[in-house]
């Protein structure tokens, strides 16, 4: 008899591609922190070299209300990606992904219609700039994420980064369909 | 019950401290180190001994020592430093030593690629010292499995005087989840008791149950060796039957209890034409796979394994041998197929797929694809008049 | 008829396995009477509570099988790596290594001069015989220039390590060296390393020079051997097995004494890194 186990499951993921010395992985394990403490399952995973600072970094946040399947997703809902060598490490994965919004210095152009350019790297400092922009897509997460980041040694200064990033976020979601249909379905993993 | 975010590392170390570790040696070494770094914290708070030894060879021998001592020891390492500890987990295999190893894998030979995921130590594990031995390999798929297995590892590791590897990878050393831990965890106990302190403790009449491990400085002057040993510890480097007799316990002393070792999960269609055997880390993406099969109208289904070593080729068997086409994905050239192989019929066809380093999984897809490629070959071989 | 009075040392010693496997005249059971008179002398009856650990070689058989206590015979050069294990383990055991040459100065040096440098509480005995006795007398670290060998048959080229000088050239807290024939201080040696000096870590290397491939290969018997060590090991001189003597002895903190401190910090509100 078969056991009907092909159920839907909902799992979002959003990943940051940059380089070494940015703080990708600390911008995604924050947000991952947030994600949990409003009750969400969430995995983060990353991908970087053995040096601390230069080498390519890539890491993501799976998120559901279920406990994570597969924490390896061919591709994501959302990217920010940071600089070029993060890109390059995940090409695929990236290019694959539902939407793309790239730093306009640091990372070459694609000629693809899902990639937003825009200015990241010199709004602010960069992961928290990110955070800001994707804390828009799923603002129920925004005040935990808030209280993640004043924990942080420079808190001010991430703070007003943040803000910056939710900023451009805002001004992008009201831009871009594409980023709305994301950001709906990412806001339903915490509403109800 | 509590609930955390954690990463597998830090899994693994709550876990052991859970089952009562107080005895920790090590060597850093990436993608394991934050185990280290939880205990070093951790440890010395909770009335346990930290010390970050010279070398691998230092750790694995001093939590040989410690355990011997009676105390619940441990040591975590990755590829290289693996390598420098079959020497001593062969040595803990001849002295009965209770003690428990994790290698979180990363790319090797060599010092290889040492922050990315591997699955290659699977048969250095099950055989990567000299001689006739048998240990018992686990490998956790997430950090709740991490923290479940490395529990799980101290009660047979001490319920059978036998050291357990657990084989995590840097995807579940690193990676953080969600993980829910029981508020007050049973320590494991010994699978002897002081009545039994004056019986023979290095022989037992039932292989399946261990010798006690008295304790030492009280008296009962135990003579340890990891030379051949007769039941009271004597050596005899000479008599076929005093080594027959002891390699022959200590092999039976595991496989006579595989009911209680081998541990396993089934997730699918009954009697699936598709099957995937799985373990470690890629059988998360398989287990996506599986669906992905259902949903496109295939019987298909996964085997995780969470016991690597000792295999239990029976329970392989009855789950390989309804199949048509068995998939075995694995982030290294080809180690946990062989078994699949030794199991599998004429008329399954058995397919690997085999990818490493870069840090890259199997994802869900590249099962999917090829499974379906499989089966259409399949298909069409057996229409062939 | 006189009844013979057993031999104080058959206390301490599993009499069932005597014969040792030890060739006539070796040196090493001057070494295991030594040591046995040094507990007799110390009011020691039965040796519980203490835990003999050693290696692969000939002088790792002096405690394994034969020392009447918890003896772990470990694998080659792991001796001290197991000693701390066990120590740390269990502070209140009293752990000693015996091992020799080619198991604590070659394939273990590493766990040796780290386990020096932590001042661990060990007792450490070095028997130098020279060579691997055990194996055929091949070279060593500590086999003398010109000595030739199994493994150098036209005399040995490599340069002498001086272990005690080594060891004491790092955190331990008392070197000795001694050579077979000095019994007296040898014995007293370890006395004050298992009383007076009975912290961190206590290295005593005895030179007693394999009687099958040294003394034999020098054409002389045991006892010529014993006699010429007498004239040469004179205390406080330095003899071609290097200074003879007590070249430190020290009280520092043993590294159990700067663990349990560090313990304190611990727990007594340092945060931590």
């Amino acid at each position: 008899m078969s056991k009907n186990t092909h159920t839907q499951i909902q799992e979002h993921t959003i990943a940051i591609a940059g380089r070494g010395g940015q703080g990708v992985v600390l911008a995604t394990t924050l947000l991952a922190r947030a994600a949990f403490k409003k009750g969400l399952y969430v995995a983060q995973l990353q991908s970087y070299g053995a040096e601390v600072r230069g080498g390519a970094v890539v890491a993501y946040v799976v998120l559901s209300k279920q406990p994570i399947e597969n924490p390896y997703p061919e591709n994501y809902d959302l990217v920010i990606a940071l600089h070029e060598a993060g890109v390059a490490r995940r090409r695929n994965e990236i290019l694959s992904s539902k939407a793309i919004i790239a730093d306009e210095d640091l990372v070459k152009p694609i000629p693809k219609d899902n990639v937003i350019r825009v200015k990241i790297v010199r709004s602010g400092t960069p992961n928290m700039v990110a955070l800001g922009i994707i804390t828009t897509f799923i603002p129920a997460i925004t005040e935990e994420l808030r209280k993640e980041i004043s924990k942080l040694w420079n808190a001010e200064e991430n703070l007003r980064s943040f803000d910056t990033g939710i900023r451009i976020g805002v001004e992008l979601l009201g831009k871009h369909t594409k980023l709305r249909d994301i950001a709906e379905n990412l806001t339903k993993l915490v509403s109800s | 019950m509590r609930v955390e975010f954690l990463s597998g590392n830090e899994a693994v170390a709550k876990a052991a401290l859970d089952a009562g570790l107080k005895f920790y040696a090590g060597y850093p070494i990436t993608p394991s180190s934050e185990i280290m770094h939880y205990l070093a914290r951790e440890l010395p708070k909770k009335g346990g001994m930290f010390i970050q030894s010279e070398d691998e060879l230092a750790a694995i021998n001093m939590v040989v020592g410690a355990a011997l001592a009676g105390v619940k020891s441990m040591t975590a390492t990755s590829g290289p430093g693996f390598s420098l500890m079959q020497e001593g987990l062969g040595y803990a295999v001849m002295v009965e030593a209770p003690i428990v190893i994790v290698n979180v894998m990363r790319a090797g030979p060599g010092t290889g690629q040492a922050t990315k995921a591997a699955q290659g130590d699977v048969m250095q594990a099950r055989w990567g010292r000299h001689g006739d031995q048998v240990v018992v390999v686990l490998a956790p798929s997430s950090p709740q499995e991490a923290y479940d297995l490395t529990v799980k590892a101290f009660e047979i590791a001490w319920g059978l005087r036998v050291p357990v590897v657990v084989l995590s990878d840097e995807f579940v050393g690193h990676g953080r989840e969600v993980v829910e831990m029981p508020d007050k965890v049973k320590e494991p106990e010994p699978g002897w008791g002081p009545e039994d302190y004056s019986k023979p403790p290095f022989g037992s009449d039932d292989p399946r149950k261990p010798p006690p491990l008295p304790p030492l400085g009280e008296g009962y002057d135990l003579l340890i060796t990891g030379s051949t040993h007769d039941e009271w510890g004597y050596r005899d480097v000479h008599s076929f039957e005093t080594h027959f007799k002891l390699v022959k316990r200590l092999k039976e002393k595991v496989l006579g209890n595989i009911e209680k070792i081998f541990m396993y999960e089934y997730f699918g269609d009954d009697e699936a034409d598709i099957l995937i055997v799985a373990y470690g880390s890629m059988s998360r993406p398989a287990r996506t796979a599986v669906r992905r099969l259902q949903a496109a109208g295939f019987s298909a289904g996964l085997l995780k394994l969470k016991t690597l070593w000792p295999m239990n080729y029976d329970v392989l068997r009855s789950y390989v041998k309804d199949a048509r086409v068995v998939i075995v994905p694995e982030l290294n050239l080809g180690q946990v197929v062989y078994d699949v192989r030794i199991v599998a019929g004429n008329d399954t066809v058995v397919v690997p797929i085999n990818k490493v380093g870069g840090g890259v999984p199997i994802y869900a897809c590249e099962i999917v694809e090829k499974a379906q490629k499989v089966w259409g070959e399949a298909l069409e071989e057996a229409l062939q008049p | 008829m006189r009844r013979l009075r057993k031999h104080f040392s058959r206390k301490y010693l599993r009499e069932e396995v005597l014969p040792t496997p030890f060739c006539p005249g070796c040196f090493n059971g001057v070494v295991m009477n030594v040591m046995f008179k040094a507990f007799e002398e110390l009011g020691v009856e039965r040796l519980k509570g203490y835990v003999f650990v050693s290696g692969i070689g000939c002088s790792s058989w002096i405690p394994s099988p034969h020392i009447k206590a918890d003896t772990i015979h470990t694998l080659h050069g792991r001796a001290v790596a197991v000693a701390t294990g066990v120590k740390l383990a269990k502070p209140n055991l009293n752990v000693i290594v015996i091992g020799g040459d080619g198991d604590l100065a070659a394939i273990g040096f590493n766990h040796l001069v780290h386990a020096a440098r932590r001042n661990m509480d060990l007792l450490v005995i070095l028997v130098n015989n020279l060579v691997y006795g055990m194996t055929r007398g091949q070279a060593s670290p500590t086999t003398p220039e010109g000595m030739r060998t199994v493994t150098t048959p036209y005399g040995a080229y490599e340069p002498v390590m001086d272990v005690a000088e080594l060891i004491a050239r790092t955190n331990a807290n008392y070197v000795a060296r001694w050579c077979v024939a000095n019994f007296n201080q040898l014995k007293n040696s370890i006395k004050e390393a298992l009383s007076k000096h009975s912290k961190g870590f206590r290295f005593i290397e005895v030179i007693a020079p394999c009687i099958t491939y040294v003394v034999r290969y020098e054409g002389k018997t045991p006892g010529q051997k014993i006699k010429e060590l007498m004239k040469v090991c004179r205390p406080n001189t330095e003899t071609p097995y290097g200074r003879i003597g007590i070249l430190k002895a020290e009280d520092k903190p043993g590294y159990l004494d700067r663990y349990f401190e560090y313990v304190k910090r611990a727990t007594e509100g340092d945060k931590g890194e």
